[in-house]
């Protein structure tokens, strides 16, 4: 017996492979994660539209996303919380939409201009709702890390998922080449859920998702919160799904830049390349660090496995992937932006400036005391222009020695200010209050330790500073407080 | 990049009475992003969520708000 199924998407287009007959996939083995099937038929070759079709559809999609994930990821044996079944509902009522709840990964039905649209129909969906359970299997805390760019990590996770079910299917490779030899155009495989876009677009022409998602773009990085929260069909805004087109951006052109470089291009490297790029995104999914900018911990922590599993094979491709869409993995991250600031946009120019509601940010940030300095002064890195902001911090050295007390130090500490999306924002890493006190305490300790602090003006601490003079600071009165201050360097240990 | 995140910020004025209680800049750009897009919604009253919600509002007695994921969703 065999069954109907559609590859991809009831709407991918007639480059995509169309629906076909083919034998239904196996149950899965007892020791393994599994679903649980609901509102089961008896197996056939049945038509869209009707309830056996879309039982075989969703079955067949969902098995097949896993098929995809346990080529690159091992064996599923547990779902999210050591559950080793979840429902698999093909039809759970009027929406257009689909969810997986860590119960259950629903999809539903609904009329629209005549035509009724299946979400469980379309593989793509359902590879992308399948994609939010296995990530949650290996990362349950991402469910509710509270920033955009996790969540838009998991919608994103969803549609390369979607990517990788489709790459999985050899037809689906052949017809993929035969649309692009290098996958640097616009096709079935790349675009995610064109059926449902359909369907919104025919309800709500200018929503968001009334065009498909796609991994092939050109979209560029921003803090999100600078984008509107809402855009025309296929726009970049403020939204985890959205938004998530960047990161998947990042693994399609992983995926390019890998297949460029085998020495043939054919279906069977195509394979290879889409899988050496999931085990990457698996390995960095399972190990990125939770930050704000988790599009970026994502991308060095798949820098950081290829150098483990590949000797650093992909490092190139994976940085110039990530940069394409302006996210630095590299020494180039000091450029970055991580944290936008109040504000409007910075003037930039020979004299930068700026605006007193982004000082009073900064100042709050850097945890800046009443009547603290903060200098801005022109900074030229890589062609860009920045600010860079000084702030004299004051750093009492009474914790360091008895001698020392009343006696601080002051510390310039650089922040490197640009823009993202025309707002004023922090590049690069942020000087952490606590670790700068930290370093000052640790750098004073080891000054008086080794006698190069004048510590009352006449006498060297040790019999060797009496022998050999060491002392590189002296205690001065500035502004009326006292002062640790360098007097000299001195050219011998 | 940083690990750590932004000290807390006060809202300002304005947006004190709509925001839900986050504790950074980030948290909170990220709350106003789901109820701008209704993906952060209260239940209704036979329990379930919103279509596309993804998220639940939800108001303690002091009438502080806060978010709870409960689903994903495709779009």
């Amino acid at each position: 017996m065999s069954i109907n199924f559609i590859p991809n998407d009831p709407t991918a287009g007639s480059t995509a492979p169309a629906l076909r007959v083919q034998a239904k996939h196996a149950n899965r083995p007892s020791t393994r994660a599994d679903f649980t099937l609901s509102h089961t038929s008896t197996e056939g070759v049945a038509a869209p539209g009707t309830a056996r079709f879309l039982f075989w559809q969703c079955r067949e999609a969902a098995l097949s996303a896993v098929d995809a994930w346990e080529a690159v990821a091992g064996n599923l044996t547990r779902w999210q919380g050591n559950r080793r079944r979840l429902a698999l509902r093909q039809d759970a009522g009027v929406d257009l939409n689909a969810y997986y709840d860590r119960t259950s990964f629903s999809f539903f039905h609904q009329a629209v201009s005549g035509t009724t649209y299946y979400s469980g129909a379309s593989t793509d969906v359902v590879a992308h709702e399948v994609g939010h359970g296995l990530l949650d299997s290996i990362r349950p805390d991402l469910w509710d890390a509270a920033f955009l760019e996790t969540g838009a990590f998991h919608e994103s996770f969803g549609d390369c998922m979607a990517v990788l079910t489709a790459l999985n299917d050899s037809d689906t490779r052949k017809k993929l080449l035969a649309v692009t030899a290098t996958l640097k155009k616009a096709n079935f495989v790349e675009a995610t859920a064109e059926n449902l876009s359909q369907a919104i677009r025919r309800l709500v022409p200018n929503h968001n998702a009334a065009e498909p998602r796609h991994a092939f773009n050109t979209f560029q990085f921003q803090i999100p919160e600078t984008l509107p929260a809402n855009g025309g069909p296929g726009a970049l805004i403020n939204e985890v799904h959205s938004f998530g087109m960047i990161f998947s951006g990042c693994f399609y052109d992983l995926i390019a830049r890998i297949f460029a470089g085998q020495s043939s291009k054919t279906q069977a490297t195509l394979l290879t390349s889409a899988r050496t790029a999931a085990t990457l995104l698996v390995a960095g999914a399972r190990t990125a660090l939770v930050a704000p900018r988790f599009f970026q911990s994502v991308g060095r922590a798949m820098t950081l496995a290829d150098e483990e599993r590949n000797a650093g094979k992909n490092r190139d491709a994976i940085r110039t992937a990530f940069q394409q869409h302006n996210i630095m993995l590299g020494s180039n991250a000091l450029l970055a932006p991580t944290a936008l600031l109040d504000g409007g946009p910075p003037s930039l120019g020979r004299t930068p400036a700026l605006k007193p509601s982004t000082r009073r940010d900064l100042a709050r940030r850097l945890r800046a005391a009443p009547g603290d300095r903060l200098s801005v002064r022109p900074a030229h890195l890589c062609g860009g222009r920045f600010a860079c902001v000084f702030h004299n911090r004051r750093i009492s050295l009474t914790p360091v020695h008895r001698r020392l007390r009343g006696v601080s130090a002051v510390t310039a500490l650089p922040v490197l200010i640009g823009e993202s999306g025309g707002s004023p924002a922090v590049m690069g890493e942020m000087p952490e209050p606590t670790t700068t006190e930290r370093e000052v305490h640790a750098f004073v300790d080891s000054l008086v330790q080794n006698g190069q602090i004048d510590l009352d003006g006449s006498t060297p601490t040790s019999p060797s500073n009496r022998a050999i003079p060491r002392v590189t600071h002296r205690i001065r009165t500035v502004g009326g407080q006292r002062t640790l201050q360098r007097v000299r360097f001195h050219g011998c240990g | 990049m940083a690990k750590r995140r932004n000290p807390p910020a006060p809202p300002s004025p304005s947006k004190r009475a709509a925001k839900p209680a986050a504790k950074s800049n980030d948290e909170a750009a990220f709350v106003e992003s789901l109820i701008a897009n209704g993906q952060a919604a209260k239940r209704r009253p036979d329990g379930s969520l919103p279509p596309g919600a993804t998220h639940e509002l939800i108001e303690d007695e002091n009438g502080e708000k806060r978010v709870v994921r409960r689903r994903f969703s495709a779009l």
